[in-house]
């Protein structure tokens, strides 16, 4: 079987809700139900206190809800807001870009996975993670098939240039990863990418 | 820009109630035309609704039922005066219990409410009295109160006809105050929508998403109407489009927790399960089967990002899709034998649709280069899902009879990731009309817009299935 445990916290406690506390009976609430008619609701129920909670009409107690029930998030979302970590042009092998919606590689895209396969050549060693990108157009379901194909498609043609595909293992961050968070044509340009990701030994 | 739908605009959607109010009885239409006269512009009441809102008044229950189904009404004229702060009940809490009421009324879409205290034409002493609605035009009248007693609330309303005095509803539900003040209002709510309409209201609903928090996005939870959020994972990773059970019992998601696109399952009670850990380095877009047995997703085990079904119980593999194409975004019409997708193969991601066995394959969309998202509305009949148009992403709705589309959102920013609400009236989507990406609804005729979520950049929302 596949299945593997993993506990994640739930942010929250859960709980069930107290039940049968006193004063949930089973008679209908005083000053509702007098039928059909005017004034149906007089404005103040001249009964105690105690007896109005203790003369509940069928009264339906709430269940408990899934997925828990603390804390609650008051705030804005994201209050307290770690900045998010930026790629960065990184390790010896470099960068490569797409176009939109494309997964084709460019002549500029072919030179530079000849020179990075040389390198690989040249370090026989290491292994390298193929990371696709998106820019943030699209949704993020199709991004994450595009991420993946703009990654597979780098890898194969390294290993075509010659590389073993075991040193290869692609993934696609879709568009979670962005280069340059901006919102243009000129981020987007810099966000449709695949990485590289050089393993040591 | 050639509009490439059949209508470009919200306002060439008809509204239902005024087209079928036409044909309504004389009487009717006289008693409308009454109530039309006495209409002041705060009152919400249109006189063509009101034909429609003043004959279902004449009806019995059922009947009433039948005539919203008939005319596809959609607005019945409904009293709601304030919650009378009863026994040991703070008038604090009565206002807060008497808006959310209001509010779950007023986002059903069903009806129109009248001012709360009839515009002061109604005595303060009757407005519990259902003759005095009557005459300013309500057609029902939902009276409440709230009572309390140390932590413990009780919350009583009771639902009548105008005319008749018939009462429809009368019911007392308890709970903790004031951790559930506004459950206490939305389960009323839904059972006036019940008693009225017949179908299940979605005030007991909620919302899954995922919001940026700390260097990842986490799993969130909302009411529907986006109150109460509490975040459900910590996980310091990325987590992407949450989408539930059939029994609103668990929740299916993608996940980087284990470094590459996984599907794990969140139980209700906190326990998270991985379906695939090994095979493939993307598995991604998981959805539910209606029978919550199986689910469907892509992975690129084989080579290629194919849809693909998994059975719960034996955790037994179905390839569904065979093309070079990317074949994602799946979901499951609501009668469990088809299943509408996302693929590129014809060049440009297009909404596809095929049998459950992955057979009988036949394409959907065909305006526009660029669409996806697909989702199947509760009743069957439509599928929303989101086109490029003029260079940004707008929520189309797909009629399967006909093959109308009409395109329901507008303005500035893209509209993404819609999901039908179980009535079949409301969707859920993402949208960056003010910035970063936020939780919006809509009614399914493009109207009653409302942000949910502020803060940092929400998406992937899920509507829940109404609580059973």
């Amino acid at each position: 079987m596949r299945h593997a445990g993993v506990m994640l916290l739930i942010a929250g406690v859960f709980f069930a809700f107290a039940s049968g506390l006193a004063g949930c009976g089973s008679r209908s609430g005083p000053g509702l139900d007098t039928g059909p008619g005017p004034a149906t609701t007089p404005a103040t129920p001249d009964t105690d206190p105690r007896d109005a909670m203790d003369s509940g009409a069928d009264t339906a107690e709430l269940g408990a809800e899934g997925f828990g029930e603390g804390e609650l998030i008051s705030e804005e979302l994201g209050s307290g807001l770690v900045e998010q970590p930026r790629a960065t042009e990184r390790g010896p092998l470099r960068t490569i870009y797409f176009s939109f919606d494309s997964s084709e590689l460019d002549d500029v895209a072919l030179r530079t996975l000849e020179e990075n396969a040389r390198w690989l050549r040249q370090h026989p060693d290491n292994s390298a993670v193929v990371e696709g990108h998106c820019d943030e157009r699209g949704t993020i379901e199709y991004n994450l098939g595009l991420g993946a194909r703009r990654a597979r498609s780098v890898r194969d043609h390294l290993v075509r240039l010659g590389i073993d595909s075991g040193r290869l293992r692609t993934i696609s961050y879709g568009e979670e990863r962005p280069a340059d968070p901006g919102h243009d044509e000129m981020a987007w340009s810099k966000n449709r990418r695949v990485e590289f990701q050089v393993l040591e030994p | 820009m050639k509009s490439v739908h059949s209508t470009d605009q919200l306002d060439a959607i008809r509204p239902r109630g005024e087209r079928d109010a036409r044909p309504a009885p004389a009487r009717l239409a006289r008693r409308a035309q009454r109530g039309g006269l006495r209409s002041t512009p705060g009152f919400v009441l249109s006189l063509a609704l009101a034909a429609v809102l003043a004959g279902a008044a004449q009806a019995q229950q059922d009947e009433l039922t039948g005539t919203l189904r008939a005319t596809g009404a959609r607005r019945v004229a409904l009293a709601v005066p304030p919650t009378e702060a009863g026994t040991g009940a703070g008038l604090t809490g009565a206002a807060e219990v008497f808006r959310v009421l209001r509010d779950d009324l007023e986002f059903s879409g069903w009806f129109g409410l009248l001012d709360p205290r009839g515009e002061g034409r109604i005595a303060a002493g009757r407005l519990a009295d259902a003759r005095a609605w009557r005459e300013v035009g309500a057609a029902y009248l939902a009276t409440s109160r709230l009572e309390s007693l140390g932590d413990r609330g009780r919350f009583t309303v009771r639902l009548v006809e105008t005319s008749a005095g018939e009462e429809l509803l009368h019911k007392t539900w308890g709970g903790a105050l004031p951790g559930d003040l506004r459950r206490l209002a939305h389960v009323a709510g839904d059972a006036i929508v019940e008693a009225l309409t017949g179908r299940p209201g979605i005030a007991q609903t909620r919302l899954s998403f995922v919001s940026v928090h700390g260097e990842g996005k986490e799993v969130y939870l909302m009411d529907y109407d986006g109150a109460r959020v509490r975040r459900l994972t910590s996980t310091g990773t990325i987590n992407l489009s949450p989408s539930w059970s059939p029994d609103g019992r668990r929740l299916t998601f993608l996940s980087y927790l284990d470094r590459k696109p996984s599907i794990y399952l969140l139980d209700e009670d906190g326990t998270v399960t991985t379906l695939h850990p090994k095979g493939g380095d993307l598995n991604a877009a998981p959805d539910f089967a209606p029978d919550g047995q199986s689910l469907v997703f892509s992975s690129d085990r084989d080579g290629n990002t194919e849809l693909y079904l998994y059975e719960l119980a034996t955790g037994r593999e179905t390839r569904l899709t065979r093309h070079p194409a990317i074949d994602i975004a799946a979901c499951w019409a609501p009668d469990g034998r088809r299943i509408a997708f996302t693929s590129d193969r014809s060049g440009s991601p297009q909404i596809y649709v095929m049998s459950r066995d992955g057979s009988e394959t036949t394409r959907l969309s065909w305006q526009g280069g660029y669409n996806e998202s697909a989702a199947w509305s509760p009743d069957g009949t439509r599928i929303a899902f989101v086109s490029r148009i003029a260079g940004r992403f707008e929520i189309v709705l797909h009629e399967l009879a006909t093959g109308r589309e009409t395109i329901i959102t507008s303005g500035p920013g893209n509209k993404e990731n819609p999901r039908w609400a179980p009535d079949g009236r409301h969707l859920v989507f993402s949208g960056n009309r003010d910035g970063e990406y936020a939780i919006y609804t809509i009614r399914d005729d493009g109207t009653d817009v409302r942000r949910l979520t502020r803060g940092a950049p929400a998406e992937t929302p899920d509507w829940s299935p109404p609580r059973s």
